[in-house]
């Protein structure tokens, strides 16, 4: 999978993990039913002076063909719900303690970022703002809070593997803990009128220094705006 | 197998043929018309604006002015601001024009659309409001009309309430803050604090909603 997509967040191997399981099961099994299938097909082919049968699959040996498959795959949906229940309580429900908070608001058409400014509190003077451009430190633990100021947005990170819905009227809290430095898109990945397909935002993945320097050169504006 | 190879190789063909049509197709120029349809979602089928949607009138605005507008939002100049809730939608919108030329194109079309004159929505005193005009009058023109020389557009299309909304965004650096970024808009933004408070906002749009 990261040799589609990079992956650049704590948990991205996690969401990898379980889409390369089930691309592993349900290829086993559609490869399994596609040589039955064919083998049925060549085995009872037309041959001369012999009828078709109707075969209602009332009989056992007949019977078995549903049933081990489909207890075999029940196991296999018990496993694969197994591990994307561990995946999306690591992801969505667990909420490491933060290094940094950030506020991220989605609006018909763009984003808005309120990153924590020097003091490294958020809702504070010093508060940077951002459009469209989300700063992070790499290795830090970030929650985001997230809102929507009009209609339903989703707050999409591909790298991160990181999806999530932004609901006008309420704050959702999650969290992300980047792995890697450089700069990665954004995008809504829920409708949202007829800009939804341009409304994309780039996260900037540094390193402490980085950000330190990046804060220092907006240092003056208690609210800065970089365009 | 010289079947299944000559097969393979016209599928290739085929696909080959299928994006150069589909290339060609995205390269076709797109006319005024056709790259103002995305407006009217917003803006109304006619570019008279939409008040709900914070859309104002844009149907017979100066090619000039709107085409240096949607310039401004492409490049950031307008609608980057974190506060700014309707420049920030226009300004994903304005970048969908994929070159200046097609900038140009929209901006001729939608100048030459019929322009409305909106309904007055606001009810200041127009003696007070005509005393404060004196200051706008000098580039907006004595009746409103706009002068492209002071790079001062027309103020009859758009609508009071975007007026208003432009005074508080010029006033609060929303718009117009970085004279580099956009010179015109920096022009203004002073000019936008001689205007006191709401009442005299409000006093002065109100008077130039009487001009004919």
């Amino acid at each position: 999978m990261e040799a589609l997509l990079l992956r650049a967040s704590s948990y991205a191997a996690d969401v990898d993990g379980v889409i390369h399981l089930i691309t592993l099961l349900a290829g086993f099994w559609f490869i399994v039913a596609e040589v039955v299938l064919f083998y049925f097909i060549f085995k009872f082919r037309k041959k001369n002076n012999e009828k078709a049968q109707y075969i209602t699959g009332e009989k056992k040996e007949e019977m078995k063909w549903i049933h081990w498959p489909h207890n075999l795959i029940i196991v296999c949906d018990i496993v694969l719900v197994f591990f994307a229940i561990k995946a999306w309580y690591h992801i969505k429900q667990e909420l490491p303690d933060p290094d940094f908070t950030v506020k991220i608001t989605g609006q018909q058409w763009a984003w808005r970022m309120q990153h924590p400014g020097p003091d490294k509190q958020l809702d504070t003077a010093d508060d940077i703002e951002l459009v469209d451009e989300l700063r992070v430190v790499v290795g830090k633990t970030y929650h985001y809070k997230l809102e929507s100021l009009d209609v339903m947005h989703s707050f999409s990170v591909p790298v991160f593997r990181l999806k999530q819905d932004a609901i006008p009227g309420r704050t959702i809290t999650g969290w992300f803990k980047p792995t890697r430095t450089g700069a990665f898109d954004i995008q809504c990945a829920e409708m949202c009128g007829i800009g939804h397909g341009i409304m994309g935002a780039r996260i900037i993945i540094e390193t402490e220094e980085e950000h330190q320097k990046w804060m220092e050169s907006l240092s003056g504006n208690s609210v800065a705006q970089a365009l | 197998m010289a079947s299944g190879l000559s097969f393979l190789g016209r599928l290739l063909g085929m696909g080959t043929l299928a994006i150069c049509v589909f290339s060609s197709f995205s390269a076709v120029a797109r006319s005024g018309q056709d790259l103002f349809r995305l407006c009217t979602a917003c803006h109304g089928d006619q570019g008279q604006g939409k008040k709900d949607l914070g859309a104002p009138g844009i149907a017979g605005m100066p090619s000039w002015y709107l085409e240096k507008q949607l310039k401004n939002f492409s490049s950031g100049a307008r609608g980057a601001h974190a506060k700014d809730f309707f420049g920030m939608r226009m300004r994903p919108m304005a970048r969908t024009l994929r070159s200046e030329e097609e900038i140009k194109k929209v901006s001729e079309y939608v100048s030459k659309l019929k322009a409305h004159r909106p309904d007055s929505t606001l009810n200041g005193d127009v003696a007070a409001g005509q005393a404060l005009y004196n200051t706008c009058l000098a580039c907006h023109g004595p009746n409103g009309e706009g002068n492209q020389a002071m790079s001062a557009p027309p103020l009859l299309y758009s609508g009071d309430w975007y007026l208003m909304r432009q005074i508080h965004s010029f006033g609060n650096k929303m718009r117009g803050a970085d004279p580099a970024k956009d010179p015109m808009g920096a022009t203004m933004a002073p000019m936008a604090g001689i205007l006191a408070d709401d009442k005299a906002i409000e006093d002065v749009l109100t008077y130039i909603t009487t001009k004919k």
